[in-house]
């Protein structure tokens, strides 16, 4: 299989396990609660910056949006790519055009000509980490 | 290159690549100019061992895949979750071929 070709299924294979892990979460919140699929969470009982994903999607999707935020700020990103991703990949397959691929060269390269944005990005996701380990 | 130096060079650095891409390299290295040499040396190659050594320990934070220079791929792992956890256990079986074959794109770049 070509880079390209893999690179579609591992984005497909990714948003459809995020869903189904959304649903089961939804439909059997009594169960998993305490739960996790971090495994850093697993092996080392503190949480990773994303941990709480899961937490604040859910809270989005019934409305309580500041409880989304409280939870981790980054659940407004993972359901704008959980909703906007299948659509795009849609698109891609019927026209044959490659635009979520086009969208991450892109942004790989953004990412090397401009170290000073992958920076920002690693400080905003270190101060949500510490923010994480001082909800914990 | 002569000969004796394409195969010391594939000797101590055969593990860096795909088995089946040897006999290519090696044809590669045989025509390539003698002043390649040092670019090639200095190709920025990773190994396939450590990669999956920090795989283990830190591919929930996407550690790996940045590494290898993927930093889009890496990004994506971060704020995942390494993938929900996933992505993670399927990097553990994919990093040392996804390295080697990065190894063998670099040293072509070296060699042009």
């Amino acid at each position: 299989m070509t880079s390209v070709g893999r690179f579609y299924l591992l984005t497909t294979s990714l948003l459809i396990g995020g869903w189904i892990w959304l649903l089961y979460n939804r439909y059997n919140s009594h169960i998993t609660d305490g739960h996790t699929l971090c495994y850093i969470k697993n092996v080392t009982g503190y949480p990773c910056p994303a941990c709480g994903t899961t937490n604040s999607v859910e809270a989005i999707l019934t409305g309580n949006y500041q409880r989304a935020l409280s939870a981790n700020p980054l659940g407004y990103i993972a359901l704008l790519a959980l909703v906007l991703l299948p659509v795009i990949i849609g698109i891609d397959l019927m026209s044959g055009k490659r635009i979520v691929y086009g969208m991450y060269t892109n942004f790989d390269k953004t990412m090397k000509q401009r170290p000073i944005l992958l920076f920002i990005i690693f400080l905003l996701l270190l101060i949500n980490w510490i923010w994480n380990l001082y909800k914990m | 290159m002569d000969q004796q130096k394409v195969d010391m060079y594939i000797m101590s650095n055969s593990k860096f690549f795909e088995a089946h891409q040897i006999p290519m390299l090696r044809d590669m290295l045989l025509q390539a100019d003698d002043s390649k040499f040092l670019a090639l040396q200095t190709a920025n190659t990773k190994d396939p061992t450590i990669m999956i050594i920090i795989s283990l320990l830190a591919g929930g934070l996407g550690i790996d895949r940045f590494m290898l220079g993927e930093t889009g791929m890496g990004i994506a792992k971060l704020l995942t979750c390494g993938g929900l956890g996933i992505w993670t256990i399927i990097d553990w079986f994919v990093i040392m071929g996804r390295t080697r074959e990065l190894n063998m794109q670099k040293v072509q770049m070296a060699l042009i």
